[in-house]
């Protein structure tokens, strides 16, 4: 998937990038963007690894969310333990949803993991903590480790940047490891995987866990950078949000997510001023991408690049 | 309107620079709003546009630098609306928010507005928080909040003799704020209230909590429904012949003048609502509401009339202290009280701005001698039964 | 909290007459769904547009309800079949996620549009008069639109399951999406078919869309949140199965209305629980099977 040379120059040109980004861009857009960068990215384990399309995935970025914004404000966690503690409850979730859906495939399993979201996004609405649409707010940013003050912009910005290369890195070392390839294996061939005696379901349940974990790494770290939790995260919008980003900037590459990421969140944020109707201009680009772009930004540009045979992301969900 | 909208993506690619521009050339308000999304109708470019002619009927000038006004689309996500509010107050130099027709967004961003020293007048908004755990010296709460939403209708139909009431409220904290501030206060007045029924919101169908609300004979069918909901909830009170009522009443706490104008006059007609604005209350409203509908062809709602006279009342008040120091400003109006159609109004100390309002009941087809004659005063309401007092147990601003 | 009988009756007929209104937006649904293997979640800004036809029907061309119950569904079909032949028809042969994506895709597009060009107010549309006035029937007023919607239902839902089940029409279309090489060996142009059906399942939301007008305020947002809903009955009934959607449509109606009367916060929701309960213990639908 890629020669490693290019990775390693793409790797240091995108931390060049984030490093001198906060100079030419508002800094909380660019952290809103890298926790929908590494929300896709979660989301891209689940689907374009895995082969799980889950259509509730709000679920997790937003219960991470809500769950960090509570344990840093009311429990007074510092940061590192909030944000944590928004991936860990993620994580349960995932677990929790894994359990109930994992048995089924393709569009049943889809239609499960949204009324599941559509459930949680009940409760997130009837639980006092959440305060309804008011929301979580006045989240302390707090010190990072006890020693960075995140009050300040660049501290924040460089704090969601090193979250997200975290993350980002231990998603990549899953999509390369032994664990990767047979969740490559399953998705595109599951009887055969099954008939080569993998537990297919054990696989997919661990990797849609790691998946909603880091979703919900992606929502806490958003909700304390921002400072409050609403609804809007746990809303079934932001899962389609995600899934467009991720099907954007190519569901099958490594860092199409991040690109589709950009891309959404900087349409959201630079037509603002405009006037002009956002949803049918993000409805169009996301027909056109499943039209002709279906590899994605990324994957078309990789698949012009390499001129070799396409290796097309065809067989999306088991 | 805006100059070419090619502009506006280049506009803001430049102002992504965090480039700060040094020193006050001119004051700058920004209109947040929902320009395309859910609430476009009730809020959106009507609220650019109120805006708009506070500014060119102000003369778009004060202390000699001229005003500029900038609107952005949130589309109704509360957290784009941080976003973009944070980049104005930090690199774009924007002296007053208002609008912002989300309350977890508007919560926050009068939060950031103690915190950068800028200015943030609630113009739309109606939660309470933010004249209690979120008041702040550096906004005032320009428009009605749940508390006088709730209390208006309450104190005019109880004087006219309702005694019990049904409440049919959203599944949301507006409706749980709402019935939390009504039903203390109908119990004061010696009413009762016989049932409260929470609908999850973008429901359809009222039909079941009409025929409840029917069935309990209650004097007033209370509903907190709001727009799309709210049409909904009437159009089926007539069809199932609930409404109108010789007996029952309905009263509307949460209504806008573009609703009434969606469903029509005979299915509204008998709604009983609290207007802080209605176009043809008095001259200095009826200017306004002309001016307005010569460049939008509709009627303002009150919430474009409250980004109107808020900012009237802003820049007014610079004028009158010499400064555009956000709590000068806030510190002048609590002192001497805020311009608003034509009278000085109290700005207490939590921030939240004391006026009285009229009762209107929506007209029949019949009585409708214009378009957008849809109100008939029925009840004006004073201050004291409109704002519950302070509480300094929740806001520290209050003494 | 206390509800007398009649008042219960009331309640429950309510969500008797919701049910069948559910069934009819969920037979468009179905017959993609069910029979095309299309996830098409269009079908709610169908429905929309059906209602805003009916209203620019009346509003720019004076054409009434009547006229609208024909004219309307005819033109949400014809948009219908464009979008098949233009667009949907392009990802067939790929895994059918890309059909529920794609059909995302032109969700937010047609929803976008009108939430932009008319604003989420909603547009007035009167009941017509011939179908005004009611029944009283002691524990409840019963408007008369609200029986003729039910009668429309149950005539819809008959006619479409006969001519499934039992027609020419409806064994070649069923054949033809399970066996599209064989069918076409046997000299029947399946693409048209697919069309055609496409087509009519489309419609079918419009007319549901017409039905509506007069009752549900006519606003663009008016497909948005009854889309789960309906996939929500047609999960529930069965993929393939007419009678399943028609028989858990109705059934949740029900559900709805009771839930409506104990808990109606939960209202909305408790229809996911039975989508999840049915997708856990038998995937394919109380009435399905499998493909």
């Amino acid at each position: 998937m890629g020669d490693g040379r290019t990775k390693l120059t793409l790797a240091i040109l995108g931390i060049i990038v984030i490093l001198i980004a906060p100079h030419l861009f508002y800094p909380l857009f660019l952290v809103k963007v890298i926790c929908f960068a590494l929300f896709a990215c979660a989301f891209k384990l689940a689907m374009g690894t895995a082969g799980l399309l889950s259509f509730g995935h709000a679920a997790f970025f937003g219960g991470g969310a809500y769950v960090a914004a509570h344990v840093a404000k009311v429990w007074g966690f510092p940061f590192e333990l909030a944000v944590l503690a928004g991936a860990a409850s993620a994580a349960l979730l995932g677990l929790a949803f894994g359990v109930i859906s994992i048995r089924r495939h393709g569009i049943y399993f889809a239609m499960i993991t949204l009324a599941l979201a559509q459930l949680v996004y009940f409760v997130a609405l009837q639980a006092p903590f959440t305060h309804s649409e008011d929301g979580i707010q006045g989240v302390p940013r707090g010190y990072l480790f006890g020693l960075v003050d995140l009050s300040g912009t660049y501290a924040m910005y460089y704090t969601s940047a090193g979250i997200f290369l975290i993350g980002f890195l231990i998603i990549v070392r899953i999509i390369h490891s032994p664990f990767g390839k047979i969740l490559d294996a399953i998705r595109e061939d599951p009887a055969r995987a099954l008939s080569l005696g993998y537990d297919i379901d054990r696989f997919r349940l661990l990797a849609f866990v790691l998946s909603a974990a880091l979703s919900g790494l992606a929502g806490a770290t958003k909700t304390i950078a921002f400072q409050f939790a609403s609804l809007t995260d746990v809303h079934w919008a932001t899962s389609g949000d995600v899934i467009l980003m991720a099907l954007l900037g190519g569901i099958g590459t490594t860092f199409g997510p991040v690109v589709g990421a950009i891309v959404i969140v900087s349409l959201d944020e630079f037509l603002a001023d405009s006037g002009l109707p956002i949803q049918p201009i993000i409805g169009t680009i996301f027909v056109l991408c499943i039209l002709l772009f279906r590899n994605g930004v990324v994957g078309t540009l990789e698949r012009w690049l390499k001129h070799s045979a396409p290796k097309q992301a065809e067989g999306l969900t088991a | 309107m805006r100059p070419s909208r090619l502009l506006g993506p280049l506009a803001v690619l430049a102002a992504l620079t965090s480039v700060a521009v040094a020193g006050e050339n001119s004051v700058k308000i920004g209109v947040l709003t929902d320009l395309t999304s859910f609430a476009s109708t009730a809020m959106g470019p009507g609220s650019v546009l109120a805006g708009q002619l506070a500014v060119e009927h102000f003369g778009g000038k004060v202390l000699g630098k001229p005003v500029e006004l900038i609107s952005a689309d949130m589309q109704s996500k509360p957290d784009l609306a941080v976003q973009i509010a944070r980049r104005w107050y930090e690199a774009e130099n924007v002296d007053l928010i208002v609008d912002v027709p989300a309350s977890a967004a508007a919560i926050s961003i009068q939060a950031m507005a103690t915190e950068k020293d800028k200015l943030f007048m609630a113009t739309v908004a109606a939660t309470p928080v933010l004249t209690l755990k979120g008041c702040s010296p550096n906004a005032v709460h320009w428009v009605n909040n749940t508390s006088s939403l709730a209390r208006s209708p309450v104190s005019a139909l109880m004087a006219d003799g309702a005694k019990t009431w049904f409440l049919i409220m959203p599944d949301y904290q507006i409706g749980k704020d709402l019935v939390a501030e009504a039903t203390p206060f109908i119990e004061q007045l010696g009413g009762k209230v016989l049932d409260v029924v929470y609908f999850p919101t973008g429901t359809g169908d009222f039909t079941q909590y009409l025929l409840r609300a029917q069935a309990s004979g209650a004097d007033v069918i209370g509903a907190g429904a709001i727009g799309l909901d709210l049409s909904n909830l009437m159009k089926q009170a007539v069809e199932f012949n609930i409404l109108p009522s010789s007996k029952q009443r309905l009263a509307a706490f949460v209504l806008n003048l573009s609703d009434v104008h969606a469903v029509g006059l005979q299915t509204m007609q008998g709604v009983y609502v609290m207007q802080e604005y209605y176009w043809d209350r008095n001259d200095l409203m009826r200017a306004f509401g002309k001016a307005f509908f010569a460049r939008f062809n509709r009627m303002p709602n009150f919430t474009h009339s409250s980004n109107y006279s808020a900012i009237t009342a802003y820049l007014k008040t610079v004028q009158d202290i010499g400064t555009d120091d956000p709590k000068k400003v806030v510190a002048r109006m609590k002192e001497v009280g805020a311009p608003r159609w034509g009278e000085q109004v109290k700005v207490r100390a939590d921030g939240r701005v004391l006026f009285s309002a009229d009762l209107y009941r929506v007209k029949a087809p019949s009585e409708s001698k214009e378009p957008w004659d849809y109100l008939k005063p029925v009840a004006a309401i004073p201050i004291d039964k409109m704002f519950p007092p302070a509480d300094p147990g929740q806001c520290s601003l209050v003494r | 909290m206390t509800m007398s009988l009649p008042v219960l009756s009331g309640q429950l007929l309510v969500g008797l007459i919701n049910g069948s209104f559910y069934a009819i937006l969920s037979l468009g649904l179905s017959i993609i769904f069910g029979l095309l293997g299309i996830v098409n979640l269009t079908q709610g800004a169908f429905y929309m547009v059906g209602a805003f036809f009916a209203w620019m029907l009346l509003q720019w061309l004076g054409i009434g309800y009547w006229g609208a119950l024909i004219l309307a569904p005819l033109g949400v079909a014809a948009i219908g079949v464009i979008l098949e032949l233009v667009l949907i028809r392009r990802i067939y042969r790929l895994d059918h996620s890309y059909g529920l994506l794609l059909t995302f895709g032109l969700l937010l597009i047609i929803q976008g549009s009108f939430v932009y060009i008319f604003g989420t107010a909603g547009q007035p549309y009167p009941i017509p008069d011939e179908l005004r006035g009611g029944y009283n029937l002691g524990f409840m007023f019963l408007p008369k639109y609200r029986v003729w919607v039910v009668v429309v239902a149950l005539g819809l839902c008959f006619a479409t399951w006969y001519s499934i089940e039992r027609t020419w029409l409806g064994r070649t279309l069923r054949a033809a999406t399970e066996k599209p090489a064989l069918t076409r060996a046997f000299g029947i142009n399946v693409p048209r078919l697919v069309t055609v059906g496409f087509g009519l399942g489309v419609g079918l939301s419009g007319l549901a869309g017409v039905l509506a007008a007069p009752i549900y305020a006519v606003s663009p947002l008016m497909g948005a949140d009854i889309i789960i809903v309906v996939f929500a009955v047609v999960v529930i009934g069965g993929m393939g199965s007419i009678l399943g959607s028609i028989v858990s449509g109705v059934s949740l109606g029900l559900l709805e209305g009771l839930t409506k009367v104990v808990y109606p916060q939960a209202s909305s929701s408790v229809i996911f629980v039975m989508m999840i309960l049915v997708l856990l213990v038998k995937p394919t639908g109380l009435f399905g099977w499998e493909k």
